[in-house]
């Protein structure tokens, strides 16, 4: 199993990956982006089975970056992590394709109930 | 009879409350929270050292600021980190903030977004952040020191230490 987590924060890619072991996914192997430009670049390259993206991002936002995947017909799970929460925001990303939406600060349970039948 | 319409101006901000703040530092950092009411207001611009988040509505309004002491965005952005407590003590001995205890104490004021976003009122997200050597543009300098509305609370990261925040809504 690999997983694509995509954030221009380096500390919250680490909590995110951080929150994944503590949520049981240990043995998930991670690939990191540091925005939804760099995000399409390794989808392509690494094929992960998840993306878990942060929103607001420099370059492509990651709502772009989910529009741009399914446009070029890639339909790899894809999930938002981000403090963003708002019904608006979690029904354009249900819209556009996403499975779910984490708001941020979030906890280890949260990502093991979300990501059950995810990973 | 004359009929008096009250002007309508943008639907209020509200000013956080103490224990969805405590909640959000403790999910956030997985220490114990002690957080009360009735601080000093916390100092900004010159040599405070401290950090400063810019709020802002759809709009691209400013309606919120919050400000944190040294202390605090050193704690925080230490406890978000997993940054040794000695770090971030040692930066406030030194009234200085390291690169990476700001960009983590950054997060911090980002996530700190989602407190304002309640329903019914305005949906805000961080704009900029204001470091400890930035400059506060005019605006936000005039907020900072309004006496209402705003709350200025101590909040205890357990294991890292004691710092203050200051939140001004308009």
């Amino acid at each position: 199993m690999k997983v694509l987590v995509c954030d221009d924060s380096r500390v919250m890619r680490q909590i995110v990956v951080r929150t994944l072991r503590q949520a049981g996914f240990d043995g998930v192997d991670v690939v990191e982006a540091t925005n939804g430009a760099e995000g399409l670049d390794v989808v392509a390259a690494e094929r992960p089975d998840l993306v878990l993206s942060d929103w607001n991002m420099p370059e492509l936002t990651g709502i772009d970056f989910l529009s741009h995947l399914r446009a070029r017909g890639d339909a790899t799970p894809f999930g938002f992590v981000t403090s963003e929460g708002s019904t608006e925001m979690r029904d354009r990303a249900a819209a556009a394709g996403a499975l779910f939406l984490i708001a941020k600060p979030f906890d280890a349970d949260t990502f093991a109930e979300t990501l059950a039948g995810v990973l | 009879m004359s009929l008096v319409l009250t002007p309508k101006g943008p639907a209020p901000v509200p000013v956080p409350h103490l224990k969805p703040i405590r909640d959000l530092f403790a999910d956030l950092t997985g220490r114990e929270i002690e957080i009360s009411s009735g601080a000093e207001p916390v100092a900004v611009g010159g040599a405070s050292g401290a950090v400063v988040g810019l709020y802002v509505d759809a709009s691209l309004e400013t309606r919120a600021i919050v400000m944190f002491d040294l202390e605090l965005a050193a704690y925080s952005g230490a406890a978000l980190g997993l940054v040794p407590p000695a770090v971030a003590q040692d930066a406030v001995e030194a009234r200085e903030l390291p690169q990476t205890l700001y960009e983590n104490c950054y997060e911090v004021l980002n996530i700190f977004a989602s407190l304002f976003n309640l329903p019914n009122a305005p949906h805000l997200k961080l704009y900029t952040a204001f470091g400890p050597d930035d400059e506060l543009r005019p605006d936000v300098r005039e907020l900072a020191v309004r006496t209402a509305p705003r709350d200025d609370i101590t909040l205890e990261i357990g294991r890292y230490g004691t710092g203050r925040l200051s939140i001004v809504v308009r």
